[in-house]
């Protein structure tokens, strides 16, 4: 849901409706008469329009006020007595140019105390209830759109947990891994100790914190870590890391797999394609209220050439624009390096 | 039997290795980490056997089949049975997946053994041409073919390219023809004209055609046309 709506042009539900209901009005004050007297006056055929005209236009003009002032997001008494308000207020110039209406078709007017409370009241009260019809119709319309947004953020959730989980569990790393693995057992049993361990603690945050809606940045960088170690075991000096990881962001919450899908992309599609390897770098730092996560990593990033397991990246964005709508995500190259620079707001 | 190890990360090779000492009729001679090296070390070492990674940073498994002239025979090794291995007819040829099954292996491997233990008297044909059981390793785009040469009818250039025509397929392969002929064995490859070697195996009809030149008919409805100069070289070959 936007914050600032700027006012747009009605859409043509909000003229029909309009037309519709004071079309219904109308015809109720002229079928009254018709019923009554047999016939209609050439008097209320003559008034009944210049009410309905009136008051299509001026209740157009009070749905821009609404939006103007974003009454409509007021807690709900204060929203009732701006309504009352301005019911009341634009009670009297309608009933000024149903006066200058009826004078124009030189009908007589009705000036007494009386008359003029009555009407200035009826006024009001069909202001107000017409403006507590388009608060309705506007609070069912935005909760259904809450409601589906809820529902993409979920179903944004689910893709996720199932896409880091595939990735995570990528037959291609699990074996590469075990593989490696394998061969460090008679090499250096203590580092593939050490390897089975990280394995391990990969396979239960896959299976843990993809749960999770959001987790410590911290802890997002300690899934990096054994990640990293793995591929190292893998790569061997083919591959160097390096975290710039600003204290002031450790205890930032960020949703799960985050820093990882960045860096499992710039592993996949930067380092792992260059013979003799790269380094990447991670860095986070605060700047004002924002949180800037950026990886680098030596390769060449090709925007033109989908990968076919490239479903992570176009998942997180997905997600990314749920959670945070005015997010900012750029992937660029740099002199044989590829940049991946995200920022969010940073919330505790 | 020559063995020749080629993955790109050095615990693969180690484990590969490793799991090979098992068998003393291989040799390993030399390991690989990438394409190029790869390629200079084949021509060198003329390798019976090879093992090859798929995933290889830069070129991968299949480029280097590709640049090959002669392909020795090889065994797939990758980590997943992914889309890599679905490029062709996965029974055509042999593959391991990682971490490699030692009783896997073994059933990969005896039949190997064995078969070049049977063919070594005649196997004096190291730096001789490219015969008909020959194979030769295609790749056009995404689709790869291990082809048998005598399955070949002709080869045709076009511009840079050669087109290879084999039972149904006709994929476009990087190379020059005049290259090609010399390595083929001219008993069974007959260069045509400019732009056609042919296999002489596959021909079904020869007639002659205008001012003393011929045309070949291959499989039925393939016809060559034979250049002047050439069709009198064929006539002499033919005369016997």
């Amino acid at each position: 849901m936007s914050k600032n709506r700027t006012i747009l042009p009605p859409k043509p539900i909000f003229w029909i409706l309009q037309f519709l209901g004071w079309g219904f009005l109308i015809f109720l004050g002229v079928s009254e008469e018709l019923v009554s007297k047999g016939f209609v006056s050439y008097r209320t055929t003559v008034s009944s329009l210049i009410i309905g005209i009136g008051s299509i236009l001026l209740t157009s003009l009070f749905r821009l006020i609404i939006l103007r002032k974003n009454w409509l997001r007021l807690p709900f008494p204060r929203m009732i007595i701006k309504f009352l308000i301005w019911s009341g207020i634009l009670a009297i110039p309608f009933y000024l140019y149903m006066i200058l209406g009826l004078v124009i078709f030189s009908f007589e007017v009705n000036l007494t105390l009386a008359d003029i409370t009555s009407q200035l009241l009826s006024n009001f009260i069909i202001f107000f209830i017409w403006s507590l019809f388009y608060s309705t119709y506007f609070f069912i319309q935005n909760s259904r759109l809450q409601e589906l947004n809820n529902l993409r953020l979920l179903s944004a959730q689910k893709d996720m947990e199932l896409s880091v989980l595939k990735s995570q569990l990528n037959p291609h790393f699990m074996f590469n891994s075990l593989n490696s693995i394998r061969a460090l057992i008679d090499e250096d049993p203590v580092v593939a100790k050490n390897s089975i361990t990280q394995l391990s603690n990969i396979l239960r945050n896959t299976l843990v914190l993809g749960q999770e809606k959001f987790i410590y940045l911290e802890d997002e960088l300690k899934i990096v870590t054994d990640y990293l170690n793995i591929e190292k075991v893998r790569f061997e000096e083919r591959l160097e890391t390096e975290f710039n990881i600003d204290e002031k962001t450790k205890r930032i919450k960020i949703p799960p797999f985050l820093i990882q899908t960045f860096v499992e992309n710039g592993i996949k599609h930067g380092i792992s394609k260059l013979t003799k390897g790269g380094t990447i770098i991670i860095n986070t730092k605060k700047v004002e209220g924002s949180l800037i996560i950026k990886v680098i990593n030596d390769g060449i990033y090709d925007k033109d050439k989908p990968s076919v397991t490239g479903i992570g990246l176009t998942n997180l964005k997905k997600r990314l624009a749920l959670i945070y709508p005015n997010y900012s995500l750029s992937i660029e190259n740099k002199a044989h390096k590829v940049v991946t620079t995200l920022s969010i707001p940073a919330s505790n | 039997m020559n063995i020749i190890l080629i993955d790109d990360e050095r615990l693969a090779r180690k484990e590969m290795s490793s799991l090979l000492s098992n068998y003393s009729e291989l040799n390993i001679i030399d390991e690989c980490s990438n394409v190029d090296e790869a390629k200079v070390s084949i021509q060198k070492n003329n390798p019976d056997l090879i093992f090859l990674d798929i995933e290889m940073p830069e070129k991968n498994g299949f480029d280097l089949l590709a640049e090959l002239d002669f392909v020795p025979k090889v065994i797939f090794v990758t980590a997943y049975n992914d889309y890599a291995l679905k490029a062709f007819d996965v029974n055509a040829i042999g593959y391991l997946t990682k971490p490699v099954d030692p009783e896997r292996l073994k059933n990969v491997i005896a039949p190997l053994i064995e078969n070049h233990a049977t063919k070594k008297q005649e196997d004096s044909r190291q730096d001789s041409k490219l015969g008909l059981e020959h194979q030769i390793f295609l790749k056009d785009g995404d689709k790869c073919w291990f082809v048998t040469l005598k399955d070949v009818r002709y080869f045709e250039s076009e511009g840079n390219y050669i087109r290879v025509f084999f039972n149904h397929e006709k994929p476009l392969i990087l190379k020059s023809l005049n290259i090609l002929e010399e390595k083929l064995d001219e008993s069974i490859f007959f260069r045509a004209n400019r732009k056609h070697i042919i296999n002489l195996k596959h021909i079904t009809n020869i007639e002659n055609w205008f001012s003393g030149t011929l045309r070949i008919t291959l499989n039925k409805n393939e016809h060559i046309e034979v250049s002047r100069r050439q069709s009198s070289k064929f006539k002499t070959l033919m005369s016997l």
